[in-house]
């Protein structure tokens, strides 16, 4: 091919009609008249039909969520209400998505910010869910006592925002203000990888 | 009956996500990872497909999404390495989604329009796993020198086919033309 008309992304020069023959070899990859793909290992194939069960849970957990909207719960007791409206059996769930339970606490944060992306919660709202776990862990006073603090004339108490404020006040008080400041550095970033997730 | 659809979509696409990935040069560990996550997150945006754009082809839809994974997992893992101009071409938006499934409908008309024999060997060389010219050559009874020139040949009627057609320069605006 001789006609590299076009620059790419990386600043050099590349050939539209290689590029686009590519795309369309790959694409028939993924047509029923394309090439049948290679042979997959039983394992693959479980592992597959897993994935697909885990998308049909989340997509449940999903309608339910946005049904019930945000509940000012640690993330744990937050899904597993989801999944009991839900008729959802959360354990195996959260273990095909790669979350471990230990205790209240949910992780590794990448799996945990991908779910909740899946599950249609914005950054804020997984923040403020988390960082609920995260003060009962520290010796905050638990939620209940945080909700309480909304409870002045006037205050908003329908609001993540609302909940986000006391939960930083909160931590303010007992000095772990740095704590949640990595927590939400680092849910920030795994929200971002996630971004084709939800 | 919603079971029955989400394993389905499964066992059907799957096998091509694996495929697909393993075309491009992952491992089959990290293959198998990705195809896997992307039956979960595909089938979770299944009701974002909209028929009335980029074709209306679902597998091309499908592949769209598979694409993008295919983008994230190489910019986590290959920062250092610059991506293939397949990939980085279009730029990745659900704008440039649709030319690009525009794009691909206009290459497989150009592409039906070439004689047999040019569609015979762009077929095995672009389109079907890079077959050496030698192969090609023995195929249609040709020596490998001529299979090499039909196929420089066929490329340059499918370029002038396509480089006038809106679909193609839609997909490539955007892009700087030098």
């Amino acid at each position: 091919m001789t006609e590299k008309s076009h620059s790419n992304a990386n600043g050099g020069s590349f050939d539209w009609l290689e590029a686009a023959l590519r795309i369309r070899h790959d694409l028939s990859l993924f047509e029923s008249s394309g090439p049948e793909p290679a042979e997959v290992s039983a394992a693959f194939a479980e592992r597959c039909e897993a994935a697909a069960t885990a998308a049909l849970g989340i997509a449940r957990l999903r309608r339910e969520r946005s049904r019930l909207g945000f509940v000012p719960l640690r993330l744990s007791e937050y899904l597993e209400e989801l999944a009991r409206s839900a008729k959802v059996e959360i354990h195996s769930l959260l273990a095909a998505s790669g979350i471990h339970v230990e205790g209240d606490e949910l992780g590794p944060i990448p799996a945990v910010a991908r779910f909740c992306r899946q599950l249609g919660l914005s950054v804020r709202e997984a923040l403020v869910h988390l960082g609920f776990g995260l003060a009962e862990r520290l010796g905050a006073p638990p939620v209940p006592v945080v909700l309480a603090r909304q409870d002045r004339p006037g205050s908003v108490r329908d609001t993540v925002g609302a909940y986000e404020a006391a939960l930083r006040g909160t931590l303010a008080e007992i000095g772990a203000t740095g704590e949640f400041y990595t927590l939400e550095a680092r849910l920030r970033a795994a929200y971002e990888e996630s971004k084709h997730a939800d | 009956m919603e079971e029955d659809a989400y394993r389905e979509f499964a066992s059907y696409f799957g096998p091509r996500f694996r495929t697909f990935f393993l075309s491009r040069g992952l491992p089959v560990g990290e293959a198998e990872d990705l195809a896997t996550n992307c039956v979960t997150d595909v089938a979770l945006k299944v009701g974002k497909y909209d028929p009335s754009r980029g074709g209306g082809h679902f597998e091309a839809w499908v592949f769209t999404l598979a694409r993008r994974a295919l983008i994230d997992w190489w910019r986590r893992r290959q920062a250092a390495e610059p991506l293939p101009d397949d990939l980085v071409f279009p730029e990745d938006t659900d704008e440039r989604s649709d030319s690009l499934a525009e794009a691909v409908d206009a290459l497989r008309e150009a592409f039906a329009k070439l004689s047999a024999d040019d569609q015979a060997v762009v077929g095995s060389r672009d389109l079907g796993g890079m077959e050496p010219y030698g192969r090609i050559a023995e195929r249609l009874g040709i020596q490998p020198e001529a299979a090499r020139v039909r196929h420089h040949r066929a490329l340059r009627r499918l370029r002038a086919m396509l480089e006038p057609d809106p679909r193609i320069q839609r997909l490539l605006q955007g892009g700087s033309v030098a």
